[in-house]
C-alpha cells in the first residue's frame, strides 16, 4: 500500500471513532448547560420567596403599626404608640427594599408605586389620629370602619402582588421545565447515538483485529514453512555437496589405478601389442585421461554450488594476473596477448572470480584462429541502474573480454552455458564442457548475469554484469 | 612397504625391482601388522614406504609408535599417499617421516622419483621394507 493512503476500512473506523469523540463532547455541553439551568431555576424560586417576603414583611410593618395606633386610642397611653413610632421609619426601607427586589419586573413595580401610595395615606391617618386631641365617638367609628377598609385594600392588593409574583414564578418554571426536557430529551438522543457509534467502532475493531491476527497467523505459518523449507534445503545442499565430494574421491581412485597400470603396461610391454592393440590401448588411456577431467570438472561445479560464503573486496586487476599466470603454458604456447587495464574492485568471492577469469581466459586461448596469435582484451564499464544497456536491476559493473578468435553462430549462445554442451568435437578442441557452465553458475551466485555476443571468424565478447549494492 | 591396497604394493614392487632388484621387500597390509613385522624380525628397514589412509592402525599412528619404539634407528620413513595436502606433509614431517611422495600415474615418473630418493643407495644395500 502507498506511503499516505488509508484503507477505506481505516477511514471508516477513524470517521466513526471521531464521531463518537464530537457526540461525547456535545453531550458534556449539554450537560453542562442544564446544570447552569437549574442554577438559573433555583434562583428565580429564591427570588420569587424574598419578593413574597418583602411584602409580608412591609405588611405586617404596617399592620403591627395600626393596632400600635389603635392601642393608643383606647387607651391613650403613650407606650402604646412605640411599635408604631419604630415601624414608621422602618416601613420606608422595607418599601425601598421590596423596590430593589422587585427591579426587574415593571408592572410590579407600577404596583409597588401604587402600595407605597396607599400605604403612605393610611400613615397619613394615623399620623392625623395621633395628633388629635380629643376624638368623638362618631370620629373614632369613622375612622376605624375605613381604616378596616383601607387596610382590607392593603391587604389585597399586597395579596396580588403576591399572586403575580407566584404567577410569573410558576410561567417561568413551566418555561424552564419546557426546555429542561427539550434538554433531556437531547441528552438522551445523543447519548444513544454516542453509544451505537461507539459500538459500531467496537465491533468494527474486533473484526479488524480478527482480520490482522488472522493475517498475522497464517504469515508465520507461511514464515514457519519458509524457514523449515530453507533448513531442508540448506540441507540437501551439504548432503550434495558432501556426496559429490565424496563421490568424486571414490571414483579418482580406481581410475587412478586404470592411468597406473596403463602406465606400466605402456612402458614395459608396448612393444608386445600388435598394431591394432596399440591403437586401442592408446584410446584407452584417452578415455581414461578424459574421466579424469570431467570428474574434476563436476567436483568443480559441485564445490561452486556452496553457499554461506561471504563476499570480499576483490581487487579483477589482481585476479587476472593470477589467471594470466595460472595460463601461463597455454599464453606462451600460443603466443597470446592479454591486455586488461582499469578493472573495478568488487564485492565477490575471490577464488570463484579467479574460475572465472580462468575459465573464459582460456576458452579464448583455446579457440583462436588457427596461426593466429590470440588477442584477448578486459575491460570494464560502469552501468546506471536505468542504462538500457544494464541487464540488471541495480547499478552494475559490466566486464567485457573481447576475444578475436573463431567465433560461433549466434543461434546457439544459450547451450554452451549449459553443463557438458559443447560446439566442436573433443578431437579437434579438448575440454570437458562445462567451463562455461560453471562461470555461468559462479556469476549467478554474485547476482549477475552472463552473456556473450559472437560473429563466426570474428571473435566473442563475453560479458559479465555484476550488481553493485 | 605399508599399505592396504594391493595395487599400489604392485605398483612400488614392480618399479623397484625394476630399479633396485637386490633389494628385499616386504609388505604389510596395514600399520598394526608393520610394526609386529619389523618388532620380530630385528634390525628394522633402512626404507619404510608408509601410506596413510589405512585401517586398524593407520600412517600417523605407525609414524608415532615407530618413532617410541625404535627411535634410535637408521630407518627412512617415506610416506607414499594419495593426498597432495600440505597438511598431511607437514604432520608426517613432524612425526618424524623423512619424504613424502605424492601417488603419481605415470609410472616414468614413479621411477624418475624413486631415484631420487634411494639413488644414493645404489645396488649394495640388503634391505628394504
Amino acid at each position: 500500500m502507498p506511503r499516505g493512503r488509508l484503507s477505506k476500512s481505516a477511514k471508516i473506523n477513524l470517521t466513526v471513532f471521531a464521531a463518537a469523540i464530537l457526540i461525547l463532547f456535545l453531550l458534556t455541553f449539554f450537560s453542562f448547560k442544564r446544570f447552569e439551568q437549574q442554577k438559573t431555576a433555583e434562583a428565580l424560586v429564591t427570588h420569587s420567596f424574598i419578593v413574597k417576603l418583602k411584602i409580608n414583611e412591609t405588611v405586617t410593618l404596617l399592620k403591627d403599626a395600626e393596632n400600635s395606633v389603635r392601642g393608643y386610642l383606647l387607651t391613650k397611653d403613650s407606650t402604646f404608640l412605640d411599635p408604631y413610632t419604630t415601624n414608621v421609619k422602618k416601613i420606608p426601607a422595607a418599601l425601598k427594599e421590596l423596590k430593589t427586589v422587585l427591579a426587574d419586573n415593571p408592572v410590579q413595580l407600577q404596583r409597588h408605586k401604587n402600595l407605597c401610595r396607599m400605604i403612605n395615606v393610611r400613615l397619613r391617618e394615623f399620623r392625623y389620629i395621633i395628633k388629635v386631641d380629643s376624638v368623638n365617638q362618631q370620629q373614632f367609628n369613622i375612622y376605624f370602619r375605613v381604616g378596616r377598609f383601607v387596610m382590607n385594600d392593603i391587604n389585597n392588593y399586597a395579596a396580588r402582588m403576591k399572586k403575580s409574583e407566584d404567577n410569573l414564578l410558576n410561567s417561568r418554571i413551566h418555561g424552564k421545565n419546557q426546555a429542561d426536557k427539550k434538554t433531556s430529551d437531547f441528552i438522551l438522543v445523543i447519548s444513544i447515538l454516542s453509544l451505537v457509534f461507539l459500538l459500531f467502532s467496537f465491533f468494527r475493531l474486533k473484526r479488524e483485529n480478527a482480520m490482522r491476527s488472522r493475517a498475522e497467523r497464517s504469515l508465520s505459518e507461511i514464515n514457519a514453512t519458509l524457514i523449515t523449507q530453507n533448513l531442508e534445503l540448506e540441507k540437501k545442499n551439504t548432503e550434495l555437496a558432501s556426496f559429490t565430494y565424496i563421490a568424486s574421491h571414490d571414483l579418482k581412485e580406481p581410475l587412478r589405478k586404470i592411468e597406473t597400470f596403463a602406465s606400466i603396461i605402456n612402458t614395459n610391454d608396448r612393444d608386445n601389442f600388435s598394431e591394432k592393440g596399440k591403437v586401442y590401448f592408446d584410446s584407452i588411456v584417452i578415455a581414461a585421461q578424459r574421466m579424469q577431467n570431467l570428474i574434476d570438472s563436476v567436483f568443480m561445479y559441485a564445490k561452486t554450488n556452496i553457499s554461506g560464503i561471504d563476499l570480499q573486496e576483490t581487487n579483477l586487476n589482481k585476479v587476472t594476473e593470477e589467471a594470466i599466470a595460472t595460463l601461463d603454458l597455454n599464453i606462451i604456447q600460443k603466443q597470446a596477448v592479454i591486455t586488461y587495464a582499469g578493472l573495478p574492485i568488487i564485492q565477490a568471492i575471490p577464488d570463484q572470480m579467479l574460475q572465472v577469469f580462468t575459465n573464459l581466459i582460456e576458452n579464448a586461448i583455446k579457440y583462436s584462429k588457427e596461426g593466429i596469435a590470440p588477442e584477448i582484451s578486459i575491460s570494464a564499464s560502469w552501468l546506471q541502474i536505468n542504462d538500457e544497456d544494464n541487464l540488471l536491476e541495480t547499478d552494475a559493473w559490466r566486464i567485457d573480454f573481447t576475444d578475436n578468435g573463431i567465433g560461433f553462430d549466434e543461434q546457439y549462445k544459450a547451450k554452451i552455458f549449459h553443463i557438458f554442451q559443447r560446439l566442436h568435437a573433443k578431437e579437434k578442441y579438448s575440454g570437458t564442457g562445462i567451463g562455461l557452465a560453471i562461470c555461468k553458475k559462479i556469476i549467478e551466485n554474485h547476482r549477475g548475469i552472463i552473456t556473450v555476443k559472437s560473429t563466426e571468424g570474428i571473435g566473442s565478447v563475453f560479458s559479465l554484469f555484476l550488481p553493485v549494492f | 612397504m605399508v599399505d592396504d591396497d594391493k595395487d599400489d604394493q604392485s605398483f612400488l614392487l614392480e618399479a623397484i625391482k625394476e630399479l633396485f632388484p637386490s633389494f628385499i621387500c616386504e609388505l604389510a597390509n596395514n600399520g598394526k601388522e608393520a610394526l609386529e613385522h619389523i618388532n620380530n624380525n630385528p634390525p628394522p628397514p633402512d626404507y619404510i614406504f608408509l601410506d596413510l589412509n589405512m585401517p586398524l592402525v593407520n600412517g600417523y599412528e605407525f609414524l608415532k609408535a615407530f618413532k617410541k619404539d625404535h627411535s634410535g634407528s637408521h630407518s627412512k620413513v617415506i610416506v607414499y599417499s594419495t593426498s597432495s595436502h600440505p597438511q598431511d606433509r607437514a604432520i608426517t614431517k613432524g612425526l618424524g617421516a623423512t619424504e613424502y611422495i605424492t601417488k603419481l600415474t605415470d609410472f616414468g615418473k614413479l621411477k624418475q622419483m624413486l631415484r631420487e630418493v634411494l639413488g644414493n643407495w645404489g645396488e649394495t644395500k640388503p634391505f628394504l621394507a
